[in-house]
This record gives C-alpha cells, structure tokens and sequence, in this order.
C-alpha cells in the first residue's frame, strides 16, 4: 500500500490515469487557479520529492490563476493521458478567455514537446469545463471532451 | 519521441451535454448525461469529407455511473437501485446488455479486473472501498469422446 499527498488552498481532483502497462499513474489537479501534473508510481514519496517532479501547467503555458471552478462539482477543468511512459497529453480549459490549451509534456525534463496550442471555444461559456483526455494508440490520436459537447 | 502532431487538430461539437464519461477501446466513448447512457464511436462523414464523432447508441431513460475498467469488453451502469452491465463487441463495438443484477450495496462505482476475479466498489462518503474476489469459476469441461 501506497499513499499520495495532496494539498493546496483549494484542490479539485476529477480522474487518475495510468499508462498502459498500469505501472505509472498521472494526474492533473486544480489549486486555487493553478493546474499542476504529477506522475507517480507505487511508492510512498516525500513531500519535498512530490514538489520538485510537479509540473506547474500554468508557468508552463503562461496562464494566469484567474480561473474559477464550480464549487458542486468535482472537475479540475483540465484532463490528462498517457501517451507512452515518458510522455502525457495535457489539456486545460482557461475558462475567463473561454480558450482551450493542450500540449505533450517529456516527463523526464518536464518540459513542452513543441508548441502548446490553443482554441477559442467561440460557442462556448464560462461555465463550460474539459472532462476528460484520452488517447487512441491505434490512430495516435489525443481526445479532449468537453461537458459542453 | 512520440508520433502525434498536436498542432494538427480539430474541433467537433458531438452532443449537447457530456457527462462523466469512459473510453473503450480508444473508439467507443461513453457518457452519461441527465438521464440517459450515450455511446459515440468515430465515423467518416461523406458530406463534411472528414472523421467525425458520432452517437450510435443510446440507452434513454438510464440515469446511471459508467463504470470500465482497461481490458474489459464489459462497462458497467450502476444505478441507484440496479447495476446493468452492457457487452460491447470489441470488433463490431455493437452494445448489448448482458446482466442485470440489484445493486443491493448501495455503491455508486463498481469497478472489475481485466481477469473479472476481483471487484471493487465504493459508495459515495464512505471511508472504505469493497473488494469482491471471484468464489467459483464455472468452467468445468469434460472430454467427450465414443
């Protein structure tokens, strides 16, 4: 058994992924207007550990932290999903510009593979959220879905 | 370095609301809503000349917790007073329920190795999780020769 500290001042956490071997796990959680990723395995880690493999998803595609939640719900507005070990697919949903972002991360220097790329979601709301990532091996295809449809 | 082009992407409005959600396969989303069970899949679409996700199969009037474990061919739909468990055909992603039994524990996630011996569910606000394993496999097979 296992466990993973999670704390901030305002934490929402919707799903863990894992990659396909089901050896590592990864999520994306939302603090008070920042999004941060973390990969882990099945050991206990140190607080300091957790801190320095963060990923800060905000610095790492200049956001700000004006993005608010919705309270009843338990949507970080951010998805995740492996693509092999060393890579994940992250997408966010920046919710005051109402703008989509997304891009690969190399989980061995925690840094953008590319570009990140954006979308203003013309038809869309504040209130919208991103649900869910997933990736497709056979197509090599990354999948954000979005409560909005 | 994986092969995915990020920069190479589309935009899609598939439904009106999507719900909690879980993908089968990586071709078969489903996703609840309100009340009822939605299955998409990717389609071509002659009209627009492009892949387009599509709904091909809906159970209305379920409101329900889609519940699928990686290595599956079963998702399951647990309701407050029932959990339905839907096969979904891996070649023809064809959806057809299989079973129905009471959700008699009261569970909101009912979870199964991709072997089915072992079961977990959680109810919400409970501090501990149920794991099942498997008593009897029925796969007892006799030879049968003259």
């Amino acid at each position: 058994m296992f466990d993973e500290e999670f704390s901030g001042t305002y934490i929402k956490i919707y799903n863990i992924v894992q990659n396909h071997a089901g050896t590592k796990y990864g999520v994306i959680y939302f603090d008070d207007g920042d999004w941060r990723v973390r990969t882990f395995g099945k050991t206990k880690r140190s607080v300091d550990e957790i801190k320095n493999t963060e990923i800060n998803m905000n610095e790492l595609l200049g956001l700000d932290n004006w993005t608010m939640v919705d309270p009843a719900t338990h949507y970080s507005l951010g998805g995740c999903c492996f693509v092999d070990d060393e890579t994940i697919f992250v997408g966010v949903f920046h919710s005051h510009s109402m703008t989509h972002h997304h891009c690969l991360i190399d989980l061995n220097t925690r840094q953008l593979i590319g570009n990140k790329q954006s979308h203003f979601l013309a038809d869309s709301s504040e209130r919208n959220f991103l649900v869910d990532c997933y990736y497709d091996s056979e197509k090599d295809e990354c999948f954000s879905f979005y409560r909005g449809g | 370095m994986p092969r995915i082009d990020i920069s190479k992407y589309r935009y899609q409005a598939i439904s009106n609301v999507l719900g909690q959600m879980e993908m089968m396969y990586g071709q078969v989303l489903v996703s609840t809503n309100a009340d009822n069970v939605q299955f998409f899949k990717q389609e071509f679409d002659l009209k627009l000349e492009k892949t387009v996700w599509k709904e091909y199969h809906k159970l209305a009037g379920i409101k329900a917790r889609v519940c699928f474990t990686p290595g599956n061919i079963r998702v399951q739909c647990v309701m407050d007073d029932l959990i339905q468990f839907y096969h979904v055909d891996p070649e023809t992603l064809a959806v057809t329920l299989e079973n129905t039994m009471s959700n008699y524990m009261r569970c909101n996630y009912m979870y199964y190795g991709p072997k089915v011996r072992y079961c977990i569910t959680y109810q919400n606000g409970s501090r501990k999780i149920q794991i099942y394993r498997r008593k009897v496999f029925h796969n007892f097979k006799v030879s049968v020769s003259e």
